[in-house]
């Protein structure tokens, strides 16, 4: 499997002095759904408009299918792009939007209505043909604007922010027909998203970026377990932070006091220091309520008072004060919502259990 | 256009047309009669020279200055009056009058005399303000005069109504558009607040509806203070503005270098009315989105 | 007790602010009322007296007659003055479309030195009153030895009225959306393309709107035209002579005649400019 983008060392100031993007290396390979990943700002979008050539970068090349197309512009290169809001052409009917690409590359005209109907076929508007596109709902909008970029046949697809439009509710469907349309079609995806949900549920691979930087890449459940930093591990699901400091460390095993805790964690690769202020890292399903006394001794245990319990219908998060910090959350399967008569009152203590090797430990103080 | 890439060379050729059309017939020119108003009168013509004396005969001989003194008290008079005028009006439009359809064309029904020719508008204040004319007939049918007056017409009365009545649609432009902008929410906001109809406007509407205001004014102004139609229709000997004047320099009199320290003049204080209402509009602009 | 006292008190309060309301209200739609007859008056005076059959301007009417009207169409020189305006009305408004379009386009999408002095100096005949554009304009033309007509006529209305086809488009250009020109351009379509298949059919409305406009005001324009007219009169011209001898009701009748023709081009620029798309 070949490279079909190849980022090197590209950087991009903005006017004012704003940097973009910084010294960004990245490849991606023929077929991936690859997604950036991160909060605005943080450079994603500007890499994916550097791709499709509406950016020049500063520093750096950009590589499409072993060609050099750094100094070419948008309308020479093989790739499209699906707009976050869309950007259909108002006074065009949809079919005329979808067949646009075509038209305007001398396709012949009865080769352009035969494309346009297939595509619109197989995203199921062919109703909606001669509709102009303030007619159609959100949704609506969002698959001509997918059919217009894929009829072209190109050999990326880039797709900016594409479901923030979109209801929630219709926004967990869409990110399974993506899923499948990309699984479908075999074509590169590269998408940006500062939703890590559908980062994860879409992406063969997850590039997380901060200020202009990749912090992490790899598969959606290598970052998700083992996450690089303190900023990917938050960016992720839902993290409990702990801090402390490490009184011992050998065996394979650390020792963190954490004031009124003691824990311990596995030893990450590159060791630690006995002394060293360090943050722990511990998600709520790796937590469990312990009723009776430890299962497993290898197990640490937590103790603390129980603030408040929030209902997630199958799931119930217990929010326990650990005498440090924010609340600690926990999540605990419920049998039956409606009684959880086994379950610990607001105000009681509890004991928590978590395995050391689900505390993540991460170098320093994390100053919120 | 995207800004990655530089424009070709007959894009290049198509967007310096308008560059090239503005220095050659905008600034070159201004450039000239500044140039000629440094000159001297020859009659017929002039002599190239570079002497102050058009600018002081400007300022010391009455002839002149009392001019342009009258024309600025009527450009000022007409551009509140207008205002005066056109803020009900416009008012009413947007506030008023429910029906977008009505609304669109009362809109238009204002702005159609614009639309007529300027010329016939003031011309027919002619026939209206003169002797034998509508008011006077009007007038004396009720009993209020004796017989016609001819107080109505070529006086500096005459050329305010007339230019009055010129202006009122250009202003309800700009004002209108400004009172169109206020968010309804920020008058519904005061009502809830226990403020009365009256105190809202005066506090909330009026303040965000003057970027309209001063535009309209400072319009009105600078264009009835170059007028020399109205005062040759309706003016009447004491009613002349500056405009004739200048006129009148590169007509009969034939004094081209003052008629040209004349327009510099004139310009100048276009060019001030514009830059004080700009500066109004910037500090006192309250931002409305 | 206590309850329906208060109730009648906020009734009557409330009966009180109605009133007030009420009469406010009627205040005010009585003054922009008269406003707006004080605007027509005039121009309904020009079109009765256009029928009437009396040759000086004066109450009473004396009958319906459509004297001035066959006079006005018999008029050689009134017809040839009607034809020039439009040969120099269509002409400067294709000049101002041919100037002002890439003018509004390099002043939203390009940065240059002295572009604040360029934008300042194009827009400035808008408020600057035409008597000096005109005469600054007869003095170039008189140094590089060119002869006044018609053609010095189109160049003075261009350079005067194309700052309305400039603000026009410019404004329209600031609510498009650059994304569909970029979503062009993504699509394979070459800079030309984007432009003729996108942009312009997307300010169509502004470039519509200002090329009637500045019709109409280069039918009418009097002060520029004044200063650079050579043998061959327009319109206004013709009509401001005329005027200078002495009233005729011909000119009412020609004015009657711009009213409707100014009505038609109204309704029509309403018409085209209607936004199909929202």
């Amino acid at each position: 499997m070949s490279n079909v983008v190849e980022i090197t060392r590209v950087g991009k100031t903005f006017p004012g002095g704003v940097v973009a993007v910084e010294d960004v290396t990245l490849a991606v390979r023929e077929g991936e759904f690859i997604t950036l990943l991160g909060p605005s700002g943080c450079g994603k979008t500007t890499i994916l408009r550097l791709i499709a050539g509406f950016e020049r970068p500063d520093q750096g090349r950009i590589a499409l299918a072993g060609s050099d197309v750094t100094d070419l512009p948008p309308y020479r290169r093989q790739v499209n792009m699906v707009f976050q809001d869309y950007a259909l052409f108002p006074h065009m009917s949809v079919a005329q939007n979808v067949g646009y690409g075509l038209r305007v590359s001398g396709v012949p005209r009865g080769e352009v209505h035969v494309a346009v109907a297939a595509a619109l076929a197989s995203v199921g508007l062919t109703d909606k043909a001669e509709r102009r596109p303030h007619e159609l709902s959100g949704g609506q909008r969002q698959r001509v604007a997918l059919a217009r970029a894929l009829v072209r046949k190109p050999q990326v697809l880039l797709l900016d922010e594409p479901l923030s439009a979109l209801d929630a509710n219709l926004r967990a469907a869409m990110q399974v027909e993506l899923k499948h349309l990309h699984e479908r079609l075999g074509l590169t995806f590269i998408m940006v998203t500062h939703d890590q949900t559908e980062a994860l549920v879409m992406s063969d691979r997850v590039v997380v970026m901060q200020a202009g930087r990749i912090e992490q890449d790899g598969r959606p459940a290598e970052l998700y377990e083992r996450p690089r930093s303190l900023y990917v591990a938050q960016f992720l699901g839902t993290s409990n932070l702990l801090h402390g400091q490490v009184t011992a460390a050998e065996d394979d095993f650390a020792v963190i006091d954490c004031g009124s805790q003691r824990l311990s964690a596995e030893l990450p690769d590159g060791g630690l220091a006995v002394g060293a202020t360090v943050t722990l890292c511990i998600r709520p399903e790796k937590t469990q309520l312990l009723r009776n006394g430890r299962i497993d001794p290898a197990e640490n245990d937590l103790k603390g008072r129980l603030r408040e319990m929030l209902f997630h219908g199958s799931t119930a998060r217990l929010m326990v004060d650990v005498g440090q910090g924010e609340p600690f959350a926990v999540d605990v399967q419920l049998q039956d919502a409606l009684t959880a008569a086994d379950l610990p009152k607001v105000g009681e203590m509890v004991t928590l259990g978590v395995h050391p090797r689900n505390v993540a430990v991460f170098p320093g103080e994390d100053r919120r | 256009m995207s800004a990655a890439h530089r424009p070709g060379p007959l894009r290049a050729a198509i967007l310096s047309l308008p560059l090239v059309w503005t220095l050659a017939f905008l600034l070159v020119p201004y450039l000239i009669i500044f140039t000629i108003s440094f000159y001297t009168r020859k009659y017929p013509t002039f002599l190239p020279d570079f002497q102050f004396g058009n600018y002081l005969i400007i300022f010391e001989d009455p002839q002149y200055y009392q001019v342009l003194w009258r024309t600025a008290k009527i450009a000022l008079v007409v551009a509140l009056l207008a205002t005066l005028l056109s803020y009900p009006l416009a008012y009413v439009l947007v506030f008023k009058i429910r029906s977008a359809r009505l609304r669109a064309a009362l809109y238009l029904a204002v702005i159609v005399p614009l639309w007529v020719s300027y010329l016939l508008r003031a011309y027919i204040w002619k026939t209206i303000l003169g002797s034998e004319g509508i008011l006077n007939s009007f007038l004396v049918t009720l009993g209020l005069l004796d017989g016609p007056s001819p107080l109505f017409l070529y006086n500096q009365f005459a050329m305010v109504v007339t230019l009055t009545y010129i202006f009122v649609p250009f202003m309800v432009m700009p004002i209108y558009t400004a009172l169109e902008k206020i968010p309804r929410s920020l008058l519904e906001a005061s009502g809830d607040l226990g403020v009365g109809p009256l105190r809202s406007f005066l506090a909330i509407t009026l303040p965000l509806s003057m970027p309209g205001v001063i535009a309209g004014v400072t319009f009105t102004f600078c264009l009835t203070f170059g007028d020399f139609v109205a005062p040759l229709l309706v003016g009447g000997p004491d009613g002349q503005m500056i405009a004739n004047v200048i006129a009148s320099q590169f007509g009969a009199t034939l004094n081209w270098p003052l008629g040209s320290a004349l327009s510099i003049v004139m310009l100048l204080v276009v060019l001030a009315v514009l830059s004080l209402s700009a500066r109004l509009d910037r500090t006192g602009r309250v931002e409305l989105a | 007790m206590l309850q329906s006292e208060a109730l009648a008190r906020a009734e009557e309060r409330g009966r009180r602010v109605r009133l007030g309301t009420w009469l406010g209200d009627g205040t005010l739609g009585a003054i922009a009322a008269c406003v707006l007859a004080f605007l027509y008056l005039p121009i309904a005076t020009l079109v009765i007296f256009s029928f009437n059959d009396n040759r000086s301007l004066t109450l009473p009417l004396r009958g319906f007659t459509w004297r001035w009207y066959e006079t006005l169409f018999a008029n050689e020189q009134l017809l040839q003055a009607i034809w020039n305006s439009c040969y120099v009305a269509l002409s400067a408004t294709l000049l101002t479309l041919v100037i002002g379009l890439p003018a509004a386009f390099v002043l939203h999408r390009l940065n240059f030195p002295g572009k604040a002095a360029f934008r300042r100096l194009i827009l400035l005949p808008l408020a600057l009153p035409g008597i000096i554009t005109g005469i600054s304009m007869l003095n170039l033309f008189k140094l590089l030895g060119v002869n006044l007509s018609l053609e010095t006529v189109i160049v003075g209305h261009a350079t005067a009225l194309v700052a309305i086809v400039v603000t026009q488009v410019f404004a329209r250009l600031q609510r498009l959306s650059r994304n569909i020109e970029e979503a062009s351009a993504d699509l394979g379509a070459r800079p030309w393309q984007t432009f003729l298949l996108v942009t312009l059919p997307n300010i169509r409305s502004a470039v519509i709107g200002s090329a009637l406009l500045t019709f109409t005001l280069s039918f009418d324009e009097i002060p520029v035209t004044f200063f650079l007219t050579g043998r061959d009169n327009t319109l206004p011209m013709y009509i401001w002579s005329t005027m200078r001898r002495g009233i005729t009701p011909e000119i009412n009748a020609v004015g009657t005649l711009i009213v409707l023709f100014s009505a038609v081009l109204i309704v029509l620029s309403v018409v085209l400019l209607r936004d199909r798309r929202r």
